[in-house]
């Protein structure tokens, strides 16, 4: 994958996101709906390619007036894995040389490797995570919109706690996938599905789309580092 | 989550005023979605408090850490 084509698959995905989290802003009042019926409409141009670097430009303003707005990112880590890939896209467009372009997308893929890993690390020193009870904890009380029936998962704690550990061996093992193509292709099909069980089960929806619009960039960066393997 | 990041603001004190009305906000709008729901039909204010849910050992413990400021609905007739 050349370094462009991951830079514009990337445009699209976070397009899609983008669009995706400002629909949900269409039945607020006020200012708040303006500002995201614009972000809307700039990230369809993102999707089609029109003029790209001043959409982006345009689309970095807008973040900074909704994190003035919520005194901070929207919704958590979703919001912050959608400012990362924006300034990172922003940064290839004003890059001076291929180099510094490069610079800026595998500071996207490295940051996206280590969100899996140091979330995996901050699990496995966690005493609640290692015998399951966070999980469980997670199925029983939290306030993510998980439904009546999925909370009675939290009577399987053996499932809790090997879906525990999977989930942080995952997390933990995903900077070795980068020695191999093949590797880093399982374990992005095993992310992705994470998150699309999180969507489905605690309503996560923004961190599955958002993380996608990632992957180009550490496809390009495995390549990049480990050709031909 | 956006709800949760604002209790959790307030828990912390962070910025409290504007989280409690953010929070507000929502609940007042839900319940005018709602058209005035037979079991809010005749509220004429809502307060909403923050019970935070902590494990001790092998119990769980709830903890009321905020009672918002009383705030006015609209009336049925405007909704």
């Amino acid at each position: 994958m050349t370094l462009d084509f991951a830079i514009r698959i990337t445009e699209i995905l976070v397009g899609f996101a983008f669009a995706q989290q400002s629909i949900e802003h269409f039945t607020a009042s006020g200012r708040e709906r303006v500002l995201f019926i614009i972000r809307f409409v700039l990230s369809l141009l993102l999707i089609i390619g029109f003029h790209t670097g001043w959409v982006l430009a345009f689309l970095f303003l807008i973040a900074l007036e909704i994190l003035k707005r919520f005194q901070g990112p929207y919704n958590g880590g979703a919001d912050r894995m959608s400012l990362l890939i924006l300034c990172c896209l922003c940064l290839t467009q004003v890059a001076p040389t291929q180099l510094w372009k490069e610079v800026a997308f595998g500071y996207l893929a490295l940051q996206l490797m280590l969100s899996y890993f140091i979330s995996g690390l901050v699990k496995v020193v966690n005493p609640e995570w290692r015998n399951g009870r966070a999980l469980n904890d997670v199925f029983l009380f939290s306030v993510y919109p998980a439904s009546e029936s999925l909370r009675k998962w939290s009577n399987w704690p053996r499932v809790l706690f090997l879906t525990s550990w999977a989930v942080m061996i995952i997390e933990l093992a995903f900077p070795l996938a980068l020695y191999s193509s093949h590797f880093l292709v399982v374990a992005l099909i095993l992310t992705a599905s994470f998150h699309l069980s999180n969507a489905f089960m605690l309503g996560l929806n923004r961190f599955f789309w958002i993380w996608i619009s990632a992957y180009p960039s550490i496809i390009w960066f495995q390549e990049r580092i480990f050709p031909a393997s | 989550m956006f709800i949760a990041g604002c209790a959790e603001r307030i828990a912390v004190n962070h910025n409290a005023d504007h989280n409690e009305t953010e929070i507000l906000e929502r609940i007042v709008a839900d319940l005018l979605k709602e058209k005035a729901a037979v079991s809010i039909a005749n509220a004429t204010h809502i307060q909403f408090r923050l019970v935070f849910i902590e494990r001790v050992n092998d119990e769980l413990v709830e903890e009321t850490v905020f009672h918002s400021r009383i705030k006015k609905l609209p009336t049925v007739d405007n909704i």
